[in-house]
């Protein structure tokens, strides 16, 4: 039964959404609205699951003294205290109130804002870097396939920056209808066969779970 | 049954509405018939005893290689599952292939650290690990604390994953599952550690950062043959031909409609 009631839940609740995206209203519809209800309850809930986890694993570091025990003790007081800032503000407490209705005067939205989104954009901008590394070498001419590569990368990155020094009009005009080419037909061509090729395994995959033929997400 | 009252009145309103079949989708309901169709075709057909057969994958054979050289290294395979929630189903492919990872580590006898982003994929995550050290014959491989919750958010998740990757080790980064972003950090973190990568994932802007950056990359539909590949089993193999055949439809399909648009237009109004 340990096995059978899940596959059961999975193939009913399957086939229902399935029945509510071809149809318009009636019961599927309902049915369908429910289960995204009951979905957004669920992953509220599991917030609880991830900090139980976060929780145990960080004082178990800490209590046994790991060498990066004092960064797992800065982690575990942020996660509280900005809970604990965050509900203060919900309910009122201590007087913390948005001045004026106006939200970024909460302590909670200046900690996000002037905190942790920096911190976001830092480790995005380290992409910059890695694009050049990545780049230098996919580059390397080593291959026919990668000296295409290179020809290839080369011109679009003529086309899509100014030159640094003057370049025939006609050079110009070549290098900006080649790149216009090469991102319109040919990458265009390669993204749409990997996007058909994996809708058909998005769909091969739904079905196979929706049948009950792929199990192996469960414990068996 | 007091709670499920709006549920049943929520019902009973919506039968009154009556249900209406959406006729815009009608061109979706028959490709999904007909792949569902091939599907049973070749289900049928393996049952009787016809063989069918999947190319090499590189990437998928690679993942052996990776775990093997992490045993040898005496260092930690490290699975990424990718950011997206369990809906998606990149994701819970991602959740599928993970129980083989944990079986083969199991085996192994090497350390498997599940860094994860969503606190319900890391519930699927302790699961398919724990499953599959189970199918090892080795349930005391499972640790708890090598499934671990990082952050809700994407750059912070990344720089954890990140931070796991150099202060840990790994000799193996396996990557599957939907990435955005983050791809190319991960990827080029996990190259600067010198550990073999292999990657895998359906989203087509993150293919060339893996492609650029890891050992071996499963692309596109690659990606949803792994389960079928590594286990041969018939029914699984059996949507794997029904999808190549849907494919050679829709090629033609295309060719026919890019051909003779103009009558095919007249056909299908």
């Amino acid at each position: 039964m340990k096995r059978e009631i899940p596959i059961l839940l999975t193939i009913l609740c399957g086939w229902m959404v399935i029945t509510a995206f071809f149809t318009t209203g009636g019961v599927p519809a309902a049915w369908n609205d429910e289960l995204l209800a009951w979905g957004v309850i669920f992953f509220s809930v599991a917030f609880l699951l991830g900090i139980g986890n976060l929780v145990r694993i960080n004082l178990k570091q800490i209590s046994a003294r790991h060498p990066d025990w004092p960064y797992k003790a800065i982690l575990l007081f942020v996660l509280f205290a900005y809970l604990g800032i965050g509900v203060a503000e919900i309910h009122g407490w201590f007087g913390w109130v948005a001045a004026d209705g106006n939200t970024e005067t909460l302590r909670r939205d200046w900690i996000y804002n002037r905190v942790f989104a920096p911190l976001q954009a830092t480790m995005f901008s380290l992409l910059a870097f890695y694009i050049a590394s990545a780049a230098f070498r996919a580059f390397r001419a080593r291959s026919t396939e990668a000296t295409l590569l290179l020809i290839a990368g080369a011109l679009v990155m003529m086309g899509q920056v100014p030159m640094p020094i003057p370049v025939p009009a006609a050079v110009e005009t070549w290098i900006a209808t080649t790149q216009a080419f090469l991102m319109s037909v040919v990458n265009t061509a390669g993204q749409k066969a990997v996007i058909i090729g994996a809708t058909l395994g998005v769909l091969a995959t739904g079905l196979r779970i929706v049948l009950g033929i792929e199990r192996s997400y469960l414990s068996e | 049954m007091s709670a499920l009252t709006p549920l049943c009145l929520a019902l009973q309103d919506a039968a009154a509405d009556g249900v209406s079949f959406d006729d815009p989708k009608l061109p979706t309901l028959i490709a999904v018939a007909l792949f569902g169709g091939l599907m049973f075709l070749y289900q049928f057909l393996a049952k009787r005893g016809t063989e069918i057969s999947i190319r090499r994958i590189a990437g998928l054979d690679a993942l052996d290689e990776a775990i093997g050289r992490s045993t040898e290294m005496g260092r930690p395979v490290l699975y990424v599952p990718g950011i997206d929630e369990i809906k998606e189903i990149q994701t819970i492919y991602s959740m599928m292939i993970l129980r083989h990872v944990a079986r083969k580590t199991a085996e192994y006898g090497t350390a498997l650290i599940v860094p994860v982003k969503d606190s319900i994929v890391m519930a699927f995550a302790e699961e398919a690990v724990k499953q599959g050290c189970l199918d090892a014959g080795r349930p005391d491989a499972y640790v708890p604390d090598n499934v671990r919750y990082l952050s809700n958010e994407q750059f912070a998740y990344c720089a954890g994953v990140a931070g796991i990757m150099s202060r840990e080790k790994p000799a193996a980064n396996i990557m599957l599952g939907m990435f955005f972003a983050e791809s190319l950090i991960l990827a080029e973190t996990g190259f600067s550690t010198g550990a073999i990568q292999v990657a895998g994932t359906a989203k087509q802007h993150q293919l060339p950062f893996f492609v650029a950056a890891c050992d071996y990359t499963i692309m596109g539909e690659e990606y949803f043959a792994v389960t079928a590949y590594l286990t041969r089993e018939p029914n699984l193999l059996a949507t794997i031909r029904a999808a190549d055949w849907t494919k050679i439809i829709m090629i033609a399909y295309l060719v026919a409609a890019v051909t003779y648009w103009p009558e095919l237009k007249d056909l299908l109004s």
